[in-house]
């Protein structure tokens, strides 16, 4: 099964990830309804903020309406929008703050992989969001700190 | 239409009111938005007569139909007013996240009028529009502001536009200050916001913006982001500090005030090193794939702990070569301060240059500067940062900028300054590339290098470095192009011409056609750039500018490059004239200068300028 990793010390706060995201989910480009957002941490960093996934989600176990169901194919929490009434509790309960009221529908949103194939990822140019196998995610992670480590964070950085 | 927010943000700070007005699709559609929108705007609202700290100037914030779309490198805004620093048409640009926000809480541009009885900043949250106390960020450098304001309005992503000390006290090169280090530094629209008392602009937008089909817009960007990543490689690992080695290699890095157009120390500040030494990590403005912008961290000597976004090349070139410092760390602290305090870092470092020289030459003395002020020194330098920001001392000259402050010290110091329009220089020596001259002479804002960034294809090889030949069409081409650029509003590196297999024009009409749903060619966007200029001009015109105010500085023709691949050269002033005459030819304008009748109608401009 395919994760979404985040690399933030690779993110360079270019918002393109919230632009297809909210294309993608919301016929329009508003980053306010993205379902993953950027924070950003002056100086130091920008963190891109998404769903991470968990196996045993939170949002899961706390709705009341039991409007968010286990997806098996893809291995994610997914929110039924013709379920849920809008109480919040999962955006209040979620650990990341990666779930938001959709202010106009009502509903809880949060991402759900675009069934498969992230918009974020394919729109990211620096290689700060990946959508790979759990193992290759491992690797990747090892080697970038290795390369920090040695080559400088430079060298690390500009390796797509 | 599609692509805009539909309306304009009036504010009228003298009567502590706001109110919204729609924006006029024929004037979206004759002006595009950006530039062509504000100078629309300066020309029928501000006349010549308008001092411009006076409560009678106007500030304008505008839009165009990009911002706020995934078209890539689409996060500019224009800010359009009557200069302080060189009393006519003013504008300038700054990237980072405001633009789509403001798009986003539904507005196309914000004009700003009068004077608030005590410091204010205006909040803009969607509908919400408030003039608010600045009574605690008054005096604070924009960093501050930016992080109080936010935790003010408990907006903790509202994005913030303010000025620093530095337009408080009406230095006339302040800048408008953004996201810790993106600046709209030229002409000292810092200094017309601080003669309104108007602290800064926070916004917060939740509406969202519709273009007509989203998926072919998509398809559409992602094609761009591809083309631009394989194509600015150069861009992205070293940011514009890429450009200091090339244009040291073709003499034209303007070194020791304008003395030299080659710089021994260039390496020493050029993109390789920086990215070898002080450059920490990447940064991008909204919607671009480029991050041009280098985070720079100085770990150790007198500036330690020094964070700061750039130096980018204009500030290389200016805190750099042009004060004769080879010294990074210094230019990363001035470049810092400036940041901070709210300073343009172009004309900045020409004062500080120009100081030195007149240090060299004897015109000023210890006494006059209050320390020993020589070229090379960055340490002098940076202290005298803070003194122009304070107007303090000596910073009180300089703070007026070089053409002022040239009148004010005398004793030849007149001819040493370096400008045009009163407007200082960017990084590319004109006498090394005679295109440059004529860009500088004939950019609506004085001196600058964005209206005809002719330097490019001089390096390129596309034209002859030291010849009038095609420079005249080639400066008109780019001027009418980045008009069009400039009230889009895209960035320039989105849209660089010579870029290869897009043609530019096409690009413009595709990425207009997209967010708008309005089909245009080239030939629609040629005649809009056109006009822009026509009407710019025409704001100087009616400010009383002819012939003569295109004119180089003296220098630039009388005295020859000191060193270097460029050694010996000038601009001779017949070969200039030549050029000049063209231009204005091929502009439809009269041997002095002036707009002709018949242009005015071709444009369609007859009704508006009389």
């Amino acid at each position: 099964m395919l994760e979404l990793a985040v690399f933030p010390e690779k993110c360079v706060g270019c918002r393109l990830c919230e632009l297809a995201c909210s294309a993608a989910h919301e016929g329009k480009y508003n980053p306010k309804l993205s379902r993953i957002r950027v924070v950003t941490v002056h100086p130091v960093s920008d963190i891109p903020v998404v769903c991470v996934h968990c196996k045993k989600p939170r949002c899961l176990e706390v709705c009341p309406s039991e409007a968010i169901r286990w997806d098996k194919d893809l291995g994610i929490a997914k929110v039924d929008g013709s379920i849920c009434v809008g109480c919040s509790t999962c955006v209040r309960e979620c650990p990341f703050e990666a779930m938001v009221l959709h202010p106009a529908k009502n509903v809880a949103i949060k991402c759900e992989l675009c069934g498969g194939k992230p918009k974020c990822v394919a729109a990211c140019p620096t290689g700060a969001l990946v959508y790979a196998e759990p193992a290759t995610i491992d690797s990747m992670r090892k080697q970038e700190y290795a390369a920090r480590a040695t080559k400088g964070v430079e060298e690390s950085v500009l390796r797509k | 239409m599609f692509g805009y927010a539909g309306r304009i943000l009036r504010v009228e700070l003298s009567a502590e009111k706001v109110r919204t007005e729609p924006l006029s699709e024929a004037v979206a559609r004759t002006y595009i938005g950006g530039l062509g929108l504000g100078a629309r705007i300066l020309f029928d609202e501000v006349s010549a007569s308008t001092d411009p700290l006076s409560p009678a100037n106007k500030l304008i914030v505008a839009l165009g139909p990009v911002n706020g779309t995934g078209v890539p490198a689409s996060s500019r805004f224009a800010v359009v007013f009557k200069s302080p620093l060189t009393r006519i048409f003013g504008h300038s640009y700054c990237g980072g996240y405001f633009a789509p926000e403001l798009k986003y809480a539904g507005y196309d541009a914000v004009v700003v009028e009068g004077v608030a009885k005590s410091p204010v900043y205006l909040s803009i949250l969607d509908d919400d529009v408030k003039i608010r106390d600045a009574g605690k960020v008054w005096g604070r450098d924009t960093f501050e502001t930016e992080d109080i304001i936010r935790s003010d309005l408990g907006e903790p992503d509202a994005q913030v536009l303010c000025i620093g000390p530095a337009g408080e006290n009406l230095v006339r090169f302040a800048s408008l200050n953004h996201s810790r280090g993106r600046q709209a530094g030229r002409c000292g629209a810092g200094a017309v916001m601080g003669s309104k008392r108007l602290k800064a602009i926070a916004v917060r937008g939740t509406g969202g913006l519709e273009v007509p089909d989203i998926e072919k817009l998509e398809r559409a960007a992602e094609e761009w982001r591809i083309y631009m990543i394989s194509k600015l490689t150069s861009l992205i690992r070293y940011g514009t500090p890429a450009m200091t080695g090339a244009s040291n290699s073709h003499g034209a890095l303007p070194t020791r005030y304008w003395e030299t157009g080659t710089f021994e120390g260039a390496e020493k500040i050029g993109g390789e090193r920086m990215r070898g030494s002080i450059v920490r990590r990447d940064r991008s403005c909204f919607s671009c794939p480029v991050r041009c912008g280098k985070m720079s961290y100085l770990a150790t000597g007198p500036f330690a702990e020094t964070v700061v976004e750039g130096p980018e090349y204009e500030t290389l070139y200016a805190l750099g070569s042009l004060c004769g410092n080879d010294d990074l760390a210094s230019i990363a602290k001035a470049n810092d301060l400036c940041d901070r305090l709210g300073l343009d870092t172009m004309t900045t470092g020409n004062v500080l240059a120009f100081a030195m020289a007149c240090t060299e030459r004897g015109i000023l003395t210890t006494q006059d500067t209050g320390r020993a002020f020589r070229f090379g020194d960055g340490e002098a330098m940076v202290e005298m940062v803070k003194r122009i920001a304070k107007r303090e001392g000596f910073g009180d000259v300089l703070a007026e900028g070089v053409k002022w402050a040239a009148e004010k010290i005398g004793h030849g110091a007149e001819r040493l300054a370096v400008h045009v329009k009163g407007l200082e220089p960017a990084a590319y020596e004109p006498r090394a590339l005679w295109g440059m001259a004529l860009a500088y002479a004939t950019s609506d804002r004085g001196a600058c290098h964005l209206r005809a960034p002719a330097y490019r294809p001089a390096y390129a090889g596309v034209v002859e470095k030291q010849s009038v030949k095609g420079q005249p069409e080639l400066v008109k081409e780019l001027q009418d192009t980045n008009a069009v650029v400039d009230s889009m509003v895209l960035c320039r590196f989105s849209a660089l011409p010579l870029l290869g297999p897009f043609s530019f024009w096409d690009h413009l009409a595709r990425a207009y056609s997209l967010t708008t749903g309005v089909g245009v060619d080239e030939r629609d966007l040629r005649l809009v750039g056109e006009r822009i200029y026509s009407l710019t001009r025409s704001f100087n015109v009616r400010q009383g500018l002819r012939r003569r105010d295109d004119m180089i500085p003296e220098r630039w023709i009388k005295d020859p490059l000191a060193t270097g691949v460029s050694q010996g050269k000038v601009v001779p002033e017949a070969e200039f004239n030549q050029m000049l005459d063209r231009y204005y030819e091929l502009r439809g304008w009269d041997e002095d200068g002036v707009p002709k009748p018949e242009k005015f109608r071709e444009l369609g401009l007859e009704g508006a300028v009389k």
